[in-house]
This record gives structure tokens, C-alpha cells and sequence, in this order.
């Protein structure tokens, strides 16, 4: 197996660092994403809350032993993978406080496959008064227990309910849940679009407190066409998705009632019968939602841009909806620079709604987003404007009106996205040196690209090439690297590993070509220095 | 065309007649609205009345030297124009006009725009009195139906009611419908219709209205706003009803009643104003869904041709912000299993008082601009290609020809059994007198107390059945009757109904 093979391995930085599967002794093409779930806590006043907010959410660590791990966020981080891949998601359940529960993963709208089908866990419903708390008695995992004696309509069998759509992750366990490459005979597996993956147990807590994020399904083709699915009757298909820049658009809610009683151990269809804490919940039927989030955070004066290309440019925009309210993404093109054809006005163009591509394009200047729901839609900007180095800023806000923090103004559901503000890239190290190295011995090092700019740094790559000064070289084919990059953010950084693996003795020259937009440096060249032993 | 359906909404008319019976007149077939392309607009305080006799504190666009209206002046251009809007400001707060969809640019001339102020959506006007302000323009480029309303702080102002609907006529279109067909929503002729009427649909939390009548914004809490009555065109039922511009609604000025003849076909231009979303439901037909957002559901995408992804529902579901134009009808009557315009001679009547007594048409002639030949006389001439169709509609009256002089297929209930007011006489035909009610003017004939305009009337309401009240009191708040007239009544004549269309 070659180092070509970490290639297929396509992954996207799009947020965060993702893993990947770094084994020379090759494994089946996939790709690995390491979730821890734990508590965070957004401190007093971050957006106008006067408790701190409990939350759950999801960490990306690095591998299995998740000992390097980012801190627990929500919405969780973007993961990416390409249609033809196998996705394999390891749960580790770090929740603690005085409330926990197990939790699982699910993605909606993917069928998981023969890899590993679902396998729901049934519970004996917790009896009121004075029973159990959440989570019950678990009684059986996969299939639906069988009566003893299905002509007894008191067999207790028939009382089971589901408490979790897929196998549970306990408290501080691990599990790998599969989903299969895509299966275009059966519809199984991966499939090219926009998702949400959640929690899949108590979803009616769990998703609320916020156990959630966004899943990019890349087709075959990468980025750059949403979908490469042949064209159904009507659909433009292919042509019509083509883009050159995304943005991820994921919207949320937060209720703090319940993360109040979540985070004091009083929630529970059995509240104590002396004293009763006042806080105590015993479902999430009165959801009131007082912060409402894009991508997390509220609308605030010191909010970051969300970068959405550069001018003349087609912009993909994935919306989520992980709250449980309906949502209705409007824009208000203020510097006039959103030309959608053929109508050359602030119109999107939507394009699939839930990972399946519309059969008919349409075109509307806001979208129906309800609950639990993806839509991605284009929008195209013209050149014709300048904006000077800072970009045009798109508004982008809830059509429901929920822009304010509790009672707070202005605050809630309205982003900008950026639209050509200049990035800037910026590589450390410069000099790459592996030094001396065995024969057909692998070594990596790492190199970081950073974006110091304004808007996204776009169609971002970096391979392994000749020195400009020997352009005939064979060096440059000992070299690799695994990751194919496309987009990085304003202040995001990516790493990519650099592979040396000699085949020839004697000392090697290459170079790693790292291509962007960045106007003032659109290509550089590390060096790469080794000696073959 | 359900059965169930009339007779439902004959109960529901029959209730209502106790309720309408002061507001008689029907409603323009024309959007009501300010034509042109330079509008002033003000931002004001005032106040609405409700169906339950509220007073509620509004904010609103008011047109030069006039109060606030909810909600503010529909603005009606034309395909190509360039629009100019001027705001001022007499509220307490900044204000600003978004329209989307459109691109809106601020005019920096002095003379257009004093004093306007960066927002977080567009250029402001400061509360200053009315001495600053800012001029939106765009152009129109695409017809159909739009929305404006205030880009600043909108949960607080659009609640208020700084909202507003904008109509684009297309190229060629004609108010006279000279030549037919060129009354149209869009430039493709598949779009002409016979009368429009708008669908403006909001709502509001009382409570929140009350503190800002107060002066107590700070006690407004938008994420506890719960609204409790519900609007079209600014107006809750029964004074949906009314004639638009009437003094007791003084800063209500647009009513919402869709008047129809059968065959007809009506566009309805929905607005979802508010901050919910609105499943506005037709009885009656089925209406087709021809736009959203002012582009027609069309499988390329362009406006100038047929909206052939265009669905037939009898719901819609207005979307906050976005707008859908569609097409209702035509309502005919078919199949309904009796003659809608009148039994034929000789037909047993309803008995009352011991007696029965059959028809006798020439008692009616003191009523004779009610009354319709109804002969079906377009079985000789209609579909030649076809002449064993029973299934033909007269071309004049649009009537039903297979049910032509079939009796009504039940006994009529008697008076005692029914409420009377001015909407609803208690007949099931269009355009002539029934036995229902008996005897109440001095000609002694067996018409009176039938509405005026001797109309079938189908509500149209939210199939959020809680919304069609007006802050807890059934019926009112999200509710319409659209009256089918027969062809018979001359729309030119009926009061205030604007329309020159025959």
C-alpha cells in the first residue's frame, strides 16, 4: 500500500483539526472521528445569561485513546467525509455533574448499513409515582423484545419502550458506531449532502442540551459540486451545484430552564415528594427558548463575520436547524452585491433540502427551515462592487424574529456572511528538515497553515513538488501528505503531516506547494529537505 | 367541490349573520393601495380596534398628513419602475424600510436623505420628529407580490406593526382588463386572473402592545411573547367583512373580502407579515400556487413563463417575510347536485305556517336585477368538439348545465329553525330569493332578508383554528367570507368595491 491511499483517505478542514487514519498497515478507506461527550459551561453574561448555562456537548479528539482532545463545544465539530468512504464515529461518554445519561450517535437521513445496523435499546418506562429517574431499566438492545405470550396484552414486553434509536454509550465507556461507503443499490450509507448528527438517546434532552453538529458529506467529485448525482427528471443536477466557497449555517436554541435542572440533578418524571426543588423539570414540554444561536453563538457587535468567498464567486450555504423551533433564514443584502442568475438579484438558489437535491431549482430570498431539517441553497455574488479590503457583509437573519438575547436587543439569529475580505495565509514552519532516515522507514512532520485575513482562505492545497530550480526531479515522489485541504477560516488554522519515506539512499529535495487564494501569496513553496540511510 | 364543505360553511355563515349584520357592504376587488413610484412614509404611533372592542397602541407607516394604518399603505408599481421611498420618523425609536428581494440602495443626495444612521440591516432614520430621513429606491424588476417592513430592531417594530405589502404589476398589464387577459400577476398569460385580493397576515401579543402603549419597552420580553389575536390585512373578523375605509377604523383602512362571480378566477397575494407562520385555508376551491417571493413556480426558473410547478392546495402556508401568489377557482358550483340559481317553476317551496306553496318566478319580478335566466343556454353552442359532454358550463353565467333545474335535494329548514342577519338570507342558491326567510317587506313575496347581493359565501380563515379568535373571543381574529355573487350583480355598482371590471 502506497501512501496514495491516505489521498482517498479525502478529509476537508473546514473547523477543526479531523482525524484520520494514520496507519501505514493500511485499514479500510474511511475515515475516523473521535467524539468526546462532556459539560461545558458558558460562563454568566456571555450572552446576557445571568446563570452559567450547562451544556452538553461533543469534544474532536485526535484518536482512540482520546487523550488530546479540544474542549467539548456545541454545536460539535464539523465533520467531513466523501461519498465512497466508510464513516466511523467513536463515541466516548465523558458527561459528569449531578445528572448523566448515556448517549449514542445517530445520523438522520443516513442508513448505516450491514456493517452495523442500528440497534435500539428498549426500556421499561419508568412508573410514576416514586419509580426511577431516567433511564430506567434497560431490558433488551437491537429488536423489539418478543412477548412470552403475545396473546397476553399484559405481557410486559408490550410496555417497552425505545429510549435510544442506537446502541448507548455509557457513562465512561467508548463505542465506534459504523456507517457504511455509500451502496447506490440499496441507498445505504455515506451519501453526498448536509446532516445533522445528534444524540440519539433521550433526543428530547439530549439535542436540547446540545448534542449536536454538522456533517458534510462530500460527493465523490470533493468540493466544489454539492451533489455529483445524475440528474433526476428536471434537476439540472450536477451543473447547478457547483460552488466555490461554503459556509455552514447551523441553528440552535437554548431553553436554560432545563440546563438549570440538568446541571442540579432535578430533572426526572419523579420529583421528590418533600420539597421539591422549584427548578425541578419533569419534561421538556414547556420549551421556552430565551438565546437563539447560529453556529452557537448570538448575534453580538463583536460577532465574527462568517466568510463566504470572494466577490464574483458562488457560495454554498449549508443550513441546519438543530433547534426545535422553525426557522426562516432571510437575506438582506445591503451592498447590493448578491446576483443570483438569471434574476441578478438577493435571491438563493436552493438545491436540496435534508441531502436530497431538489428535482425543480427554485429560487426565494428566504427558506423554511424547520426543526431538525438541512437545506442547502447558492448564492452568487457579482464583481462589479468595491468593498475595499474588509468585504461586503451579507445579513443573514430569522425572518421569526428571534433576534434578541432573553430581552436583550440586538442579539439572537442574524450573522453576516463575509464576502471578499482579503485572506491571508501564513505557514509554519518554512523549512522542513527530516533528517536522516532508514530506508523505506516512514517519518511525518507537521506543518501549519494558518489564515490570518478577513475572509476564507479557499481552495486551499499543498502537495509535495519539485524545487522550482529542479523541475525534472524524482525526489518529490518520496514525499506525501494525507490530507487534501479546501477552505480554512479567518483565524483557523490547518496542520497537515508531511510523509518521508525513502526508497534510495542520498540526500532529497522537494518542495511543498501550497496553493490558495490568497491574492498576495497565491502559491509557496516549503522546502523539504531529507537524506535517505 | 365538497358538499360537506357549503353546508359547513352555511352554519358558519348562518352564525356569522348575527355578527355582520352592521357590515353590510362587500370589499374592493382591486388591492387597495397607493399607485405610483415616489412614496413618503412617516412612522408613527396609534392604535387599532379589534373585534372584541380592544384599543391597541400600534406602530405604523403613515402616508403624508395621515395617521399610522395597519398595515402600511400597499404600495402598487409597475414592472420596471424605479421605486422611491422616503421615510421619516415620529417614534421614539429608529426605524428603517427593508424590502426583500429587492436590491435597495439609499439615495445620498441631501434632498433625499438627511440624517440617515448605519443599522445592523440597513440605514436608519433617528427619532428626531420627522426631521431626518432616508429615501430606499429600487428597481422593480420582477412583478409579483413583496413585503417591507422595519429592518431595525424588527422583533420590537415589525410586532408593532411596521409592516406593509407591495404589489408589482407586470409589463402589459391593464387595471381594465382591456385587452382580456392583460390583467395578470405575471407577464405570461397564464397568470390573468378577474379580480386580486390581498392576504396579509399577522398577528400580535396584546400585552406587548399595552407596555409600549405605556412607554415600558424595557419590559418587553420578546422571547415571552405569546400572540393572542390574529389579523388579515390588519383587521380581525368580523370588521374583515366591512367596507374598507370605513370611520371606525380609522387607522385600518384595508378590510379583506374576496368578492367573486362563478367562473371567476382570484388571485390572492399572500403576505406573511408577522413573526408565525399562517396555514390560511379556501373553502369553497382549491386555489393554485402560482409564485413564492415573487418568482413563478417555474421549472427554468423564468418569471415570464407558465408556473408549471404550480400546486393546487386548498391551504397555504405563509411563511414570515415570504409572500405566494396564487390563483383561486374557478368556483362554479358543479357538481354541488342541484340547480345553484334557483329552482325551476313550479318547484314545491318550503312550507311555513301550514302552507305550501310552489314557485311562481313572476312573483319575483320586483327583484328581477337578482334574478338570472339561468337557462343554460350555452347547451348549443358550448364545446362543439364535444357535444354528448354533459359535463358543459354556460359561457355567460358559468353555471353547471348538468344540474340545471334539479330541485334541492332536502327539505329547507323553516325560520325558527335559523338565525337571520344581512349576510345570509338562509338560501343555498345565487341570485334568487328563496322561501327563507317568508314574508318581511311590504311586497308580501317570499325574498326578503336575503343578502343583498344574493351571494354563496365560503370562509376563509387559518386552519390554526386558535387564530380565528380575536384575544380569546370565537369568532373573529383570521377570518374571512369570500362571497360568490352571481353574474347577475354588477360589481360596478356595489359601493367602494373599486373594481371596473365587468
Amino acid at each position: 500500500m502506497t501512501y496514495r491511499t491516505f489521498i482517498k483517505c479525502f478529509s476537508t478542514l473546514v473547523l477543526v483539526p479531523v482525524s484520520l487514519t494514520v496507519s501505514l498497515a493500511g485499514v479500510a478507506i474511511g475515515k475516523d472521528y473521535f467524539l468526546k461527550a462532556g459539560v461545558t459551561v458558558i460562563p454568566t453574561r456571555t450572552f446576557n445569561n445571568p446563570k452559567p448555562i450547562t451544556m452538553w456537548g461533543f469534544a474532536s479528539c485526535t484518536d482512540g485513546t482520546f487523550t488530546n482532545c479540544s474542549s467539548a463545544r456545541v454545536p460539535g465539530p464539523t465533520l467531513t467525509v466523501t461519498q465512497g468512504d466508510q464513516l466511523r464515529i467513536t463515541v466516548q461518554n465523558s458527561l459528569n455533574g449531578l445528572y448523566q445519561e448515556p448517549v449514542s450517535l445517530m445520523i438522520p437521513g443516513l442508513i448505516k448499513g450491514l456493517s452495523q445496523p442500528m440497534a435500539p435499546v428498549w426500556m421499561i418506562p419508568p412508573k410514576k409515582p416514586q419509580g426511577p429517574n431516567w433511564p430506567g431499566a434497560p431490558v433488551a438492545n437491537g429488536s423489539r423484545p418478543t412477548p412470552a405470550n403475545p396473546a397476553d396484552q399484559n405481557d410486559p414486553a408490550y410496555r417497552y419502550r425505545v429510549r435510544s434509536f442506537d446502541m448507548e454509550t455509557a457513562v465512561g465507556a467508548t463505542q465506534t458506531y459504523v456507517w457504511d461507503a455509500f451502496n447506490a443499490t440499496t441507498g445505504a450509507g455515506v451519501k453526498e449532502g448536509t446532516y445533522l448528527y445528534q444524540s440519539g438517546t433521550h433526543p428530547a434532552v439530549q439535542v436540547q442540551m446540545g448534542l449536536f453538529g454538522p456533517l458534510i458529506v462530500y460527493p465523490p467529485t470533493g468540493f466544489g459540486s454539492a451533489y455529483a448525482a445524475p440528474a433526476t427528471p428536471g434537476n439540472p443536477g450536477h451543473p447547478a451545484t457547483v460552488y466555490n466557497a461554503e459556509a455552514v449555517l447551523l441553528y440552535s436554541e437554548i431553553d436554560p430552564a432545563l440546563h438549570d435542572a440538568i446541571a442540579t440533578g432535578h430533572y426526572g418524571p419523579n420529583p421528590p415528594l418533600l420539597n421539591p426543588p422549584p427548578n425541578w423539570m419533569t419534561s421538556t414540554v414547556n420549551y421556552t427558548p430565551r438565546f437563539f444561536l447560529i453556529n452557537g453563538k448570538p448575534y453580538s457587535t463583536n460577532s465574527p463575520v462568517i466568510p463566504a468567498g470572494s466577490l464574483g464567486q458562488t457560495v454554498l450555504l449549508r443550513f441546519l436547524n438543530a433547534g426545535l423551533a422553525t426557522k426562516v433564514p432571510t437575506l438582506q443584502d445591503t451592498f447590493n452585491i448578491i446576483q443570483t442568475p438569471p434574476s441578478n438579484l438577493p435571491y438563493m438558489t436552493l438545491l436540496a433540502e435534508d441531502g436530497y437535491p431538489v428535482s425543480w431549482l427554485k429560487q426565494q430570498y428566504s427558506l423554511l427551515l424547520p426543526a431538525g431539517k438541512t437545506m442547502d441553497a447558492v448564492i452568487t455574488t457579482t464583481t462589479t462592487v468595491s468593498t475595499g479590503a474588509t468585504g461586503a457583509n451579507i445579513a443573514l437573519y430569522d425572518r421569526r424574529l428571534n433576534l434578541t438575547n432573553s430581552s436583550v436587543t440586538p442579539g439572537g439569529q442574524l450573522t453576516y456572511l463575509n464576502v471578499g475580505g482579503v485572506p491571508a495565509v501564513n505557514v509554519f514552519p518554512t523549512f522542513v528538515n527530516f533528517g536522516s532516515v532508514q530506508l523505506f522507514r516512514p517519518v511525518q512532520q507537521t506543518v501549519t497553515i494558518k489564515n490570518n485575513g478577513l475572509s476564507a482562505l479557499l481552495a486551499v492545497n499543498a502537495a509535495p513538488a519539485c524545487p522550482p530550480a529542479a523541475p525534472a526531479c524524482t525526489d518529490a515522489a518520496e514525499f506525501q501528505t494525507n490530507t487534501i485541504l479546501s477552505t480554512i477560516d479567518p483565524g483557523k488554522s490547518a496542520a497537515i503531516t508531511v510523509y518521508f519515506m525513502p526508497t534510495t539512499k542520498g540526500p532529497k529535495n522537494a518542495v511543498l506547494h501550497i496553493a490558495s487564494s490568497d491574492p498576495n501569496q497565491p502559491t509557496i513553496d516549503i522546502p523539504l529537505y531529507a537524506v535517505g540511510m | 367541490m365538497d358538499r360537506t364543505l357549503v353546508k359547513n360553511g352555511f352554519l358558519f355563515i348562518v352564525l356569522m349573520a348575527a355578527l355582520a349584520g352592521p357590515f353590510l357592504h362587500p370589499a374592493q376587488a382591486v388591492v387597495l393601495g397607493e399607485t405610483g413610484t415616489t412614496f413618503t412614509l412617516t412612522a408613527k404611533e396609534g392604535d387599532i380596534r379589534t373585534g372584541d372592542g380592544d384599543s391597541i397602541p400600534m406602530w405604523g407607516y403613515a402616508l403624508p398628513g395621515k395617521d399610522m394604518q395597519y398595515p402600511g399603505p400597499t404600495l402598487i408599481v409597475n414592472q420596471g419602475d424605479t421605486v422611491r421611498i422616503t421615510l421619516k420618523n415620529q417614534l421614539r425609536l429608529p426605524v428603517s424600510i427593508v424590502v426583500p428581494g429587492m436590491s435597495v440602495k439609499i439615495d445620498p443626495a441631501p434632498a433625499a436623505t438627511k440624517g440617515g444612521v448605519p443599522g445592523l440591516l440597513t440605514t436608519e432614520v433617528p427619532p428626531d420628529n420627522g426631521n431626518s430621513y432616508v429615501t430606499y429606491t429600487f428597481t422593480a424588476t420582477q412583478p409579483g407580490t413583496y413585503t417591507y417592513y422595519s429592518g431595525t430592531q424588527p422583533e420590537l417594530e415589525v410586532e408593532m406593526g411596521l409592516q406593509g405589502a407591495i404589489v408589482v404589476r407586470p409589463r402589459g398589464f391593464t387595471l381594465d382588463n382591456n385587452p382580456v387577459g392583460s390583467r395578470r400577476a405575471f407577464t405570461n398569460i397564464s397568470t390573468a386572473y378577474d379580480r386580486e385580493y390581498l392576504m396579509l397576515l399577522s398577528e400580535i401579543d396584546v400585552e406587548q402592545h399595552k407596555a409600549a402603549g405605556r412607554g415600558e419597552l424595557r419590559t418587553i420580553d420578546h422571547t415571552d411573547r405569546r400572540p393572542v389575536t390574529w389579523f388579515e390585512n390588519g383587521r380581525t373578523m368580523p370588521d374583515t367583512i366591512a367596507d374598507p375605509v370605513v370611520s371606525y377604523l380609522p387607522n385600518q383602512p384595508y378590510n379583506s373580502m374576496p368578492l367573486s362571480h362563478p367562473g371567476e378566477k382570484i388571485l390572492i397575494r399572500f403576505v406573511g407579515a408577522g413573526l408565525d407562520l399562517h396555514p390560511l385555508h379556501t373553502h369553497g376551491q382549491n386555489h393554485l400556487q402560482i409564485a413564492r417571493d415573487g418568482r413563478v413556480l417555474n421549472s427554468v426558473m423564468n418569471n415570464d413563463l407558465t408556473p408549471d410547478l404550480g400546486v393546487s392546495d386548498y391551504t397555504t402556508t405563509v411563511v414570515p417575510g415570504e409572500t405566494v401568489d396564487a390563483i383561486y377557482g374557478v368556483w362554479t358550483g358543479a357538481k354541488l347536485g342541484w340547480d345553484v340559481y334557483g329552482p325551476k317553476e313550479g318547484a314545491p317551496l318550503g312550507g311555513f305556517n301550514g302552507f305550501t306553496r310552489t314557485l311562481n318566478w313572476s312573483q319575483f319580478l320586483p327583484l328581477q336585477q337578482y334574478i338570472l335566466p339561468h337557462t343554460c343556454n350555452g347547451v348549443t353552442v358550448f364545446d362543439p368538439a364535444n357535444p354528448n359532454n354533459p359535463a358543459y358550463f354556460d359561457p355567460v353565467t358559468h353555471e353547471y348545465c348538468p344540474d340545471h333545474d334539479k330541485d334541492f335535494p332536502l327539505q329547507l329548514p323553516t325560520q325558527t329553525e335559523l338565525t337571520f342577519g344581512n349576510m345570509w338570507g338562509g338560501t343555498p342558491f345565487l341570485g334568487v330569493p328563496q322561501t327563507l326567510p317568508p314574508v318581511n317587506t311590504n311586497d308580501g313575496l317570499f325574498h326578503s332578508q336575503q343578502n343583498p347581493q344574493a351571494g354563496i359565501s365560503f370562509m376563509w380563515h387559518s386552519h390554526n383554528e386558535r387564530e380565528i379568535t380575536t384575544n380569546n373571543i370565537f369568532l373573529g381574529g383570521m377570518a374571512t367570507m369570500s362571497l360568490i355573487l352571481p353574474y347577475s350583480v354588477d360589481f360596478t355598482k356595489i359601493p367602494n368595491l373599486n373594481d371596473p371590471k365587468p
